[in-house]
């Protein structure tokens, strides 16, 4: 019983490790005075400080970059969630001509190389003086969201069984009304899990927020980050502190909502 | 209630793939019928009931609610509820709202679904389960709850998918006398689909029999039994699935002479039947209808093979084949007889396997059918 926990125990425990240095070594050199970080690597910090936060804060000032991926990142989410529970709904469900055909178009519009995009996207924009503005970044961002919610939905949908909406359907609800009262509530889990997926996408999306914004005022986090470089010399300390700062709302929410994912991510696999 | 008379004329329904479900069906289902579909799985019945509930829609043909062409009419606007066979309830919601769901759509009154929710949770015994979400429910409670939210919304007319399948055999039997003493009491049009034979029996008014998406027959149920249309309903209906004899058929004075390729008998003809000359016949009787009896009245005698004790009754298997009987004449119909004839008997009779057994039909029970067409030759009545 022991011998047979104990593998598992250490293969675990080797992959955390693996994955958590990093973070760790990070965190630890954020804290450390910008003069110890290039001294010989320590795993314990001789000194704790600060400073790299408080310039961070105050003389950066990070909550711009912030605030900017927050809004689009958020707003992108919340469309191509809505849009795209409509979509997917429609795809999962509706008798219609070409189902297969849109579905596959719908894939192969995310797999362009987003280089090839960019200088398109940057003249269209252009022309409708959208350069270096929320709306600028934020449609940019649906056109690689919306297919992933799209094909994270329509299979979520496509999991649910037929009978509830038949139900609901000879109870008297229209197909909308079926789907906002009926399938996203069951399909939440779904819902939850595409939507995050999706955040994380916009929120450390970085080749389209380079190209589309021009100053610090509606740059986003890792544009920002990206930038921290000056000519003759690299602020590492800050940066490692940006990083950890950008990631940590990322790991909270997946943190939250953890379980949920799992189930998403799951779902259909074992019987509900 | 209203009229809630139920008409399908003409029904066709081919799916994409080609496969027929139904195949020009008409049904009427008169107001405050129990209307039960049976036939086996793949028949076409759960198609006709979805396309009644509009969940498909018909390649050809005309649906009828009441006075109303509900053909080209949405689900959520013919005004009927289903059952189905694995109770569909809201998932997320609680029993209460389940019940209250279909007349919020309806934008009922609150006062008014509290009303008919307490209503209908008191007649089914749901009273102590409404904050309950169903998945702390029994399949009992939930097939109750499921009846309840088609009840609560006091429909046209009643659609019932296999309801009881799902249930264990004793619960089965239980609900299907509740659902007899519903049907009393709501006096609701009903149109109820399952597989399983004895449950058309109990329930339905009139049993309508499917088979490769034709109707087969529609009769009430002891007419179905009785005056089975075609060999398919024949050995379709029934407990015991009827035995059939491939013979040759002539007509010998007062009786029939039916020549099997390993049998020969001869029988009594049966009260006024109308044949020709000389036929090939498939002939029918029930495993109720054959008797063990002593050897000098019997029409055929056989070897036991198996005996099945029922509690109650035997089944007795019989193996006719048996060398001595086989005739020679090559012109016989190419059919060799039974190797399992199924004979019901009394719990004491004593039968043991492997012993020869003498069997004789209830003369008025037997059936005739057209070996090509299935159909039942004209009896006069």
């Amino acid at each position: 019983m022991r011998g047979r926990a104990l593998t598992p125990l250490i293969a675990t425990t080797l992959m955390v490790i693996v994955a958590a240095f990093p973070l760790y070594w990070s965190l630890v050199s954020s804290l450390t005075p910008e003069a110890q970080l290039l001294e010989p690597a320590r795993f314990v910090p001789r000194t704790i400080t600060l400073e790299h936060y408080v310039r961070l804060f105050e003389e950066r000032d990070f909550w711009t970059p912030i605030r900017n991926s927050l809004i689009v990142a958020g707003v992108t989410t919340l469309l191509s969630v809505l849009l795209g529970s409509l979509c997917a709904y429609a795809l999962a469900r509706l008798r219609f001509r070409g189902k297969t055909p849109i579905l596959a178009f719908i894939l192969a519009v995310s797999m362009f190389p987003q280089i090839t995009i960019v200088p398109p996207m940057y003249v269209l924009l252009r022309s409708l003086g959208l350069i270096n503005s929320f709306p600028g970044l934020v449609l940019p961002y649906l056109t690689f969201a919306m297919p992933l919610a799209i094909w994270l939905l329509t299979s979520f949908f496509q999991q649910l069984p037929r009978d509830l909406e038949e139900a609901a359907m000879v109870d008297g609800a229209s197909r909308i009304r079926t789907l906002v009262a009926i399938v996203l509530p069951l399909a939440w889990p779904g819902v939850a899990t595409a939507a995050i997926i999706t955040f994380i996408y916009c929120w450390n999306e970085f080749l389209f927020a380079l190209s589309l914004t021009v100053g610090p005022d509606r740059q986003t986090v890792p544009v920002a980050i990206a930038m921290f470089r000056g000519q003759y010399q690299v602020p590492w300390g800050e940066i490692l502190a940006a990083t950890l700062v950008a990631t940590a709302p990322i790991a909270l929410l997946v943190l939250a909502f953890q379980r949920r994912i799992v189930r998403g991510l799951t779902a259909g696999a074992v019987k509900g | 209630m209203d009229v809630a008379r139920v008409r399908l004329d003409d029904i066709h329904k081919t799916y994409a793939n080609g496969r027929q479900a139904a195949n020009g069906i008409d049904l009427d289902v008169a107001d405050g019928e129990l209307m039960v579909l049976v036939g086996p799985s793949g028949c076409g019945k759960s198609t006709v009931l979805r396309i009644v509930a509009g969940l498909e829609t018909a390649t050809r043909g005309t649906i009828w609610i009441g006075d109303r062409d509900v053909t080209d009419v949405r689900p959520q606007d013919r005004d009927v509820a289903m059952v189905f066979q694995q109770y569909a309830l809201y998932p997320h919601k609680s029993v209460r709202q389940n019940l209250a769901f279909a007349l919020e759509l309806r934008r009922m009154s609150r006062l008014e679904i509290d009303r008919r929710v307490t209503q209908v949770s008191r007649v089914l015994g749901l009273d102590d389960l409404l904050d309950g979400k169903p998945a702390q429910l029994s399949g009992g409670q939930r097939q109750r709850v499921a009846l309840g939210r088609a009840i609560v919304r006091e429909p046209k007319a009643f659609l019932f998918d296999e309801p009881l399948s799902n249930l264990d055999a004793k619960l089965r039997i239980q609900t299907r006398a509740e659902l007899t003493r519903l049907h009393r009491r709501l006096g609701a049009t009903m149109i109820y689909v399952t597989h399983d034979q004895e449950e058309a029996m109990t329930l339905g008014d009139r049993i309508a029999v499917l088979h490769e998406g034709r109707l087969q027959q529609c009769a009430p149920p002891l007419e179905v039994y009785r005056t089975p249309a075609n060999a398919f309903v024949a050995g379709f209906v029934g407990s015991y699935a009827m035995n059939f004899l491939a013979c040759e058929l002539a007509e010998e004075g007062n009786h029939l002479r039916l020549d099997g390729r390993a049998l020969s008998l001869t029988i009594p003809l049966p009260p006024a039947t109308d044949v020709s000359s000389t036929r090939h016949v498939l002939v029918g009787i029930r495993p109720e209808d054959v008797e063990i009896v002593d050897s000098d009245s019997a029409d055929l005698t056989g070897r036991v093979d198996v005996v099945e004790r029922l509690g109650a009754q035997l089944l007795v298997h019989v193996d006719l084949r048996e060398p001595s009987r086989e005739t020679a004449d090559p012109s016989a119909i190419d059919r060799v007889a039974p190797s399992d004839f199924r004979v019901v008997a009394g719990a004491e009779a004593a039968v043991r396997e492997n012993d020869s057994v003498a069997l004789r039909f209830r003369r008025n029970r037997l059936h005739l059918f057209d070996p090509a067409s299935g159909g039942r030759l004209p009896v006069r009545a």
